[in-house]
């Protein structure tokens, strides 16, 4: 028995009561297919893109970027030029960093094992 | 203001709504809730009869009562408009409240329609199969897991049974930061409104007022930093799931 449950047994005056320790929710893990069914639902998640559909992503967002930086005043492209380089405006790098949590197939494989 | 609504009804919402509110007022906040469901069950959660309606409770300043430092407002009108009005004239009255709206599950008109009032929509949901399956229609935008505001609270968790247990890892993981917190199952919940009394006095040891108090800590959090980026597809990842996978 657990110590903080043999703590609790002291401090009710109790010498046993009906006690299990339930598996750790992240060991016995278990795809039920209303999870997939879920997952695979694009009005919860969008379906994970291709690197080629998040490379265009990408593209297109550097082209705004650097459409909106032609129409601003030069004051403000100085700002934005050293914003670049401010650590507190810097974007998180959610890409490199969970790149392959934004696919489908891992996320299941990863609930599945 | 933070509105409470979920697409499938039983989940606990008004459980949820009430405790929230007299978490936040226990705080110090000053806290407006406003009932705005056709069964009017939210005064239950502050040991209010069921005979007693929100008039009678009324001082004769025709201030709305504040029963556990929470001023307790009915909102419900006939038409979704109407209710709508009643929030917004509330909001403007109480301008320094945190406001607290619990939406019936049915009246997705009325949460469209105060969209612009809300900082935080919690949906609430049980770890049952139509409860997880309704996810679907928690929020107008989609994807649902991408949504600005919402915030997603799982109710009832029963760690006895597998399923139970595994909706909240599949939902802390799906919703990533969206994903506020965990409210265990306990009957003492029930008995407690039965008998016309506060949790805190009726079970000052339940593991809720501790799981509420958590939920708390998480929603404060929350209201005060902005929203967090989500993944494109709106999946998030769970470090804990990484580290075991």
């Amino acid at each position: 028995m657990r110590q903080d449950a043999r703590a609790l047994l002291d401090k009710l005056s109790q010498q046993d009561f009906k006690y299990k320790q339930f598996e750790d929710p992240y060991s016995d893990m278990h795809m039920w297919p209303i999870f997939e069914a879920l997952l695979k639902d694009e009005r919860i998640a969008s379906p994970a893109q291709s690197a080629v559909e998040k490379r265009q992503a990408e593209l297109a967002a550097q082209l705004r970027q650097a459409a909106e930086l032609r129409q601003q005043p030069e004051t403000d492209k100085v700002a934005s030029f050293f914003d670049t380089y401010s650590t507190e405006k810097r974007p998180p790098r959610i890409a490199s960093e969970t790149s392959d949590a934004s696919d489908l197939r891992s996320f299941l494989a990863g609930l599945g094992r | 203001m933070i509105a409470l609504h979920a697409p499938k009804g039983g989940t606990g919402t008004t459980f949820v709504a009430a405790q929230v509110a007299m978490a936040f007022a226990a705080k110090g906040r000053p806290v407006t809730a406003i009932d705005s469901t056709f069964s009017q069950s939210l005064k239950l959660h502050f040991g209010v009869l069921p005979s007693q309606s929100y008039g009678d409770l009324r001082s004769t300043d025709s201030e709305a009562p504040a029963i556990n430092g929470v001023r307790l407002m009915s909102g419900y009108r006939h038409g979704a408009e109407q209710r709508a009005d009643f929030i917004r004239a509330v909001a403007d009255r109480y301008a320094s409240d945190l406001i607290i709206v619990d939406i019936d599950s049915g009246d997705r008109n009325l949460q469209q329609q105060i969209a612009d009032l809300v900082d935080l929509h919690i949906c609430v949901v049980d770890p049952t199969p139509a409860a997880l399956a309704s996810l679907v229609h928690a929020s107008s935008a989609m994807p649902v897991t991408a949504t600005e505001n919402l915030a997603i609270v799982l109710n009832r968790l029963d760690e006895r049974f597998k399923l139970s247990r595994h909706s909240h890892t599949f939902l802390s993981d799906l919703f990533g930061p969206k994903f506020m917190g965990t409210i265990r199952r306990d009957e003492a919940v029930n008995e407690a409104l039965a008998s016309f009394e506060l949790i805190e006095k009726f079970a000052p040891q339940s593991v809720v007022l501790s799981d509420v108090e958590t939920l708390l800590v998480t929603l404060e959090a929350r209201l005060q930093a902005p929203p967090a980026v989500a993944e494109p597809n709106g999946v998030h990842t769970n470090n804990q799931m990484k580290r075991s996978g």
